[in-house]
């Protein structure tokens, strides 16, 4: 508990210093949104006005100290292009996101750990040679180019779903799940080739240990061994990469609804950035990083329950 | 095969890869209750022989005659021989977990044997509740040897078993081996390159180099008048010539 508790506290601090430079690194960026709106052709008078009115004359401390108690209640201030409450437009899209993130994870987990697996039992043999190369081949592509060729292939060769025609859930489910199916392939693919390479190295490596010879002759079969014994210990580097693997998913999302023309946060961000519409770009990078950091922090608390050797590490070094 | 015998190679060659000639026409025999010492340089092939009996070589010719059905190991590492995500409780008791039909314990006649066991091994029962992580090298070896004999075994190779220990605990655990085998009539396949230990442990030895049974014999035999020149050397540099 009291790991859990000093955890949390070095989060929030995380989050604290992270929101501080996001802040400090848009006030410092030459041009603001007054000169954005106005362009450069207005008047020092008419940008000093709206800066006065936007309130960015005001010290950076104060301003910051503003924004930040309005992030944590949940306001994240207004947008000033589309003139309404950020919150709004990232609340508005964020489903999107959540859905792809959380369902191209759970594709990625639920391919990887079977095939991994499979492949470090079958080592060497022609099988975990051919899933060696294809992962290697996915591994070096990107996911905004495998969406391209999921949208090429599926979308255009086999027409299983209109590339670019986006259905929102709240008009057809059906045709939102279908459609979203590629975009989460595409960010998937190559976070399983990644996990899948991790998994079976580490499952051969498991798998040369004493304690395997011990098992084995206790009476246990292959398969036995490889799930009661070696899969727990194997998982412990594959769990620290679905950590980070989350929040580059989230990440990738953004990236890839652009290439699947998918109305997400993504789409907002990029807007908010040419139009120097700071408090949208702001609070987007925060949330971002505010799921890094809390995955982190899961990841942490997951491994401690996975891996009793660090909880007992944690002991001796506390005593 | 003897009758007397637990174990009897007759003309063992392995092999790895097919090609490399690992062991060259092994033949010896182990009596059962018998202590035999296996000493020999790193690389030598003691563990491969040690593997070869345990049936976890595949290319090899010869005969391997073993008159015990689940031959355990205890090895040199004791931080790699239990699992570290298993508490020592269920280690212990996964043998008799695995037991099917008539004569499977249920839960507290198992852990009734399991705490047996540890006193037998000069344990704590309370230690069945830790993770390998929180005990000592010699804990986690007392707890290799604990696992290997609730498999019911009669035969156990120890690869090694005191070297990656200070002096004190090798002394604990040869001591708990010698009680073991005289209150079970245990007979142990001893791997070693210490010829101190193997001294205090063994009734006989067998000196390896390059693949190769270079002599063997009784303890105070081989170590009194070593006949190979080989032997000779690896008891000057233990400094036992005059044992």
């Amino acid at each position: 508990m009291r790991y859990v508790l000093k955890k949390l506290a070095t989060t929030l601090i995380t989050l604290l210093c992270i929101s501080f430079l996001v802040y400090l690194a848009f006030d410092i960026i030459p041009g603001d949104a007054a000169l954005a709106s106005l362009g450069t052709d207005a008047t020092p008078e008419r940008i000093e006005a709206v800066r006065e009115e936007l309130g960015l004359n005001r010290p950076f401390m104060e301003r910051y100290a503003d924004w930040l108690t309005g992030f944590v209640r949940g306001d994240f201030g207004i947008s000033y292009k589309y003139n309404v409450p950020v919150s709004e437009m990232i609340l508005s899209k964020l489903p999107i996101n959540v859905v792809m993130a959380v369902t191209a994870f759970i594709i990625m987990a639920g391919v990887s750990v079977p095939v991994g697996i499979y492949s470090a039992k079958h080592k060497g043999k022609g099988v975990d040679r051919l899933i060696i190369v294809v992962n290697q081949v996915m591994m070096s592509v990107p996911h905004f180019f495998m969406g391209i060729l999921i949208t090429y292939i599926f979308g255009l060769i086999f027409k299983i779903f209109t590339p670019g025609g986006f259905v929102s859930y709240e008009t057809d489910l059906g045709g939102f799940i279908l459609y979203m199916i590629f975009p989460c392939i595409a960010i998937a693919l190559p976070k399983i080739a990644m996990s899948v390479k991790l998994l079976r190295g580490s499952c051969i490596e498991e798998a040369g240990k004493d304690y395997v010879r011990t098992a084995y002759s206790k009476g246990n079969n292959t398969s036995k061994v490889l799930y009661r014994h070696v899969l727990r210990n194997a998982m412990l580097p594959v769990i620290t990469l679905w950590g980070m693997t989350l929040a580059d998913m989230i990440v990738g999302s953004i990236v890839i609804e652009q290439v699947f023309n998918i109305p997400g946060i993504g789409r907002i961000l990029l807007t908010s950035i040419s139009y120097r519409d700071y408090p949208v770009v702001e609070a987007i990078i925060v949330l971002i990083a505010l799921v890094v950091i809390v995955t982190n922090f899961c990841v942490d608390i997951i491994y401690q329950i996975v891996d009793p050797r660090i909880s007992a590490q944690k002991n001796s070094l506390s005593k | 095969m003897d009758t007397e015998n637990i174990l009897e190679i007759n003309s063992l060659n392995v092999y790895y890869n097919k090609k490399q000639h690992v062991l060259k026409d092994i033949s010896f025999s182990m009596k059962k209750g018998e202590i035999l010492g296996l000493v020999g340089e790193s690389g030598c092939g003691k563990t491969t022989l040690a593997k070869a009996v345990l049936g976890m070589q595949r290319h090899y010719d010869g005969s391997i005659s073993l008159d015990c059905p689940n031959p355990q190991m205890v090895f040199q590492d004791p931080y790699s021989s239990l699992n570290p995500s298993k508490k020592i409780g269920w280690i212990l008791e996964e043998p008799m977990r695995m037991k099917k039909g008539k004569g499977r314990l249920n839960h507290t006649q198992r852990q009734e044997k399991v705490e047996e066991m540890l006193e037998k091994v000069g344990l704590d029962a309370r230690i069945k509740e830790h993770y390998p992580s929180e005990l000592s090298g010699g804990q986690r070896q007392r707890i290799a040897i604990a696992a290997a004999l609730l498999c019911g075994t009669d035969f156990l190779i120890a690869d090694e078993p005191v070297s990656a220990l200070d002096v004190t605990i090798q002394s604990q655990i040869i001591r708990l081996l010698l009680k073991l085998h005289k209150e079970m009539g245990l007979s142990i396949l001893f791997i070693s390159h210490d010829l101190r230990v193997v001294y205090q442990m063994c009734d006989r030895v067998m000196i390896m180099r390059g693949g190769v049974i270079l002599e063997q014999g009784y303890v105070d035999d081989i170590y009194k008048s070593p006949q190979s020149s080989y032997t000779k050397l690896l008891l000057e540099a233990a400094n036992i010539i005059d044992f």
